[in-house]
């Protein structure tokens, strides 16, 4: 094994993160898995989608496989969510792609939503993903870069 | 697009660290990219399916948490955390491998307290703990996987599945480069072959 005496972990001055952070769903990330029931019509869309999130400086936050059990994908909004109120309640700018072209992507869209109103976590920007026509991707592709280029709030000063 | 995915099976599975597509997880000062590591274009090339795992230091201690080392993360409570969120991440791996077998790869963040796959953070000095009034203390990296990485392997485990093919990458280490950083993930991808069966 590689040695490292002594070494210590390498810090990056300015922190470059985003402060952007998009729950996605599974297909999105995955637009060849067979489990993940791929909207019908998306096509290649879902890869352009990806390609302009990472473009912008979006992080993700990946939601499972919309055809999973109930009871397991409850546990992995929960997670999900998590993170998501940390984020904004820090000022981090929080967005959901939500896609509803299949009754299961439908299904895991309502436990989202009725979880978010549970929680009272109502800061969740929500944008449809419809791709019915390539004027809904140009559509996407411009609310996307408009989220980006607005201002957010600067971090906290820290004092370490 | 191109894939290496082996001939007559299905794609692999990257189980990835969450930071390595949202590095807005990471604690302080160490983001190195806006929001998606490269890493993550990588997979896509290669045809992987992507499962981004939770950051269990995110979702315990929020984005405002700490610096930490691997001592303050090896407590009781933390690793039942870590359980906690690793058998979601099963839950997940067990529906793609349904499917069939695949090769599975586990994609850390060497350095990390948690996601460390080969060096993980320490305290310098057994005799200074870190703990109590934040402040400068000296830490180093020492052999070793994190807290994290290593309730998630147990619960693979117990769970009755293969585990993974672990790979930690280096972001976090000096002297790191986007390219070498590629080159050994690449070829550490391209050692993989699908199972035959799983465990």
């Amino acid at each position: 094994m590689r040695s490292w005496p002594r070494v210590k972990r390498r810090v990056n001055k300015p922190d470059v993160r985003s402060r952007l952070v998009v729950l996605v769903p599974d297909h999105l990330v995955n637009p060849a898995a067979v489990a993940t029931s791929r909207p019908a019509g998306l096509g290649d869309a879902s890869s352009r989608i990806l390609d302009v999130l990472i473009e912008l400086g979006f992080g993700l936050i990946q939601l499972p496989p919309a055809t999973l059990a109930a009871a397991k994908v409850a546990r992995a909004i929960d997670y999900a969510l998590d993170q998501l109120e940390d984020y904004a309640a820090n000022g981090y700018r929080t967005l959901w792609l939500a896609s509803g072209a299949t009754e299961a992507d439908t299904n895991l869209g309502i436990r989202l939503r009725d979880e978010c109103v549970r929680r009272r976590f109502t800061v969740l920007e929500v944008i449809e993903i419809r791709m019915a026509a390539p004027a809904d991707a140009v559509r996407l592709d411009s609310l996307l870069r408009a989220v980006a280029r607005e201002p957010r709030p600067a971090p906290a000063a820290r004092n370490w | 697009m191109t894939t290496t995915s082996i001939a007559g099976s299905l794609p692999g599975i990257a189980l990835v660290s969450h930071c390595l597509a949202n590095q807005n997880a990471k604690v302080g000062e160490y983001a190195v990219f806006p929001g998606v590591s490269p890493v993550i274009g990588l997979l896509r090339q290669r045809g992987f399916i992507i499962q981004q795992m939770p950051c269990p230091e995110m979702s315990l201690l929020g984005s405002n948490r700490w610096w930490q080392t691997r001592e303050q993360y090896d407590t009781p409570g933390y690793r039942r955390h870590c359980r906690a969120l690793a058998n979601s991440v099963v839950d997940v791996l067990e529906a793609r491998l349904a499917e069939g077998p695949r090769d599975v790869v586990l994609l850390g963040v060497d350095g990390s307290p948690s996601s460390g796959v080969t060096l993980t953070g320490s305290a310098s000095d057994p005799n200074l703990p870190w703990g109590g009034r934040p402040g400068s203390v000296p830490s180093h990296l020492v052999p070793g996987k994190g807290v994290w990485i290593a309730e998630l392997e147990a619960v693979i485990a117990e769970r009755g599945l293969a585990l993974p093919r672990l790979l930690g990458i280096q972001m976090e280490l000096p002297g790191y480069s986007v390219e070498g950083s590629l080159a050994e993930l690449d070829a550490f991808l391209a050692t993989g072959e699908a199972p035959s069966e799983q465990a």
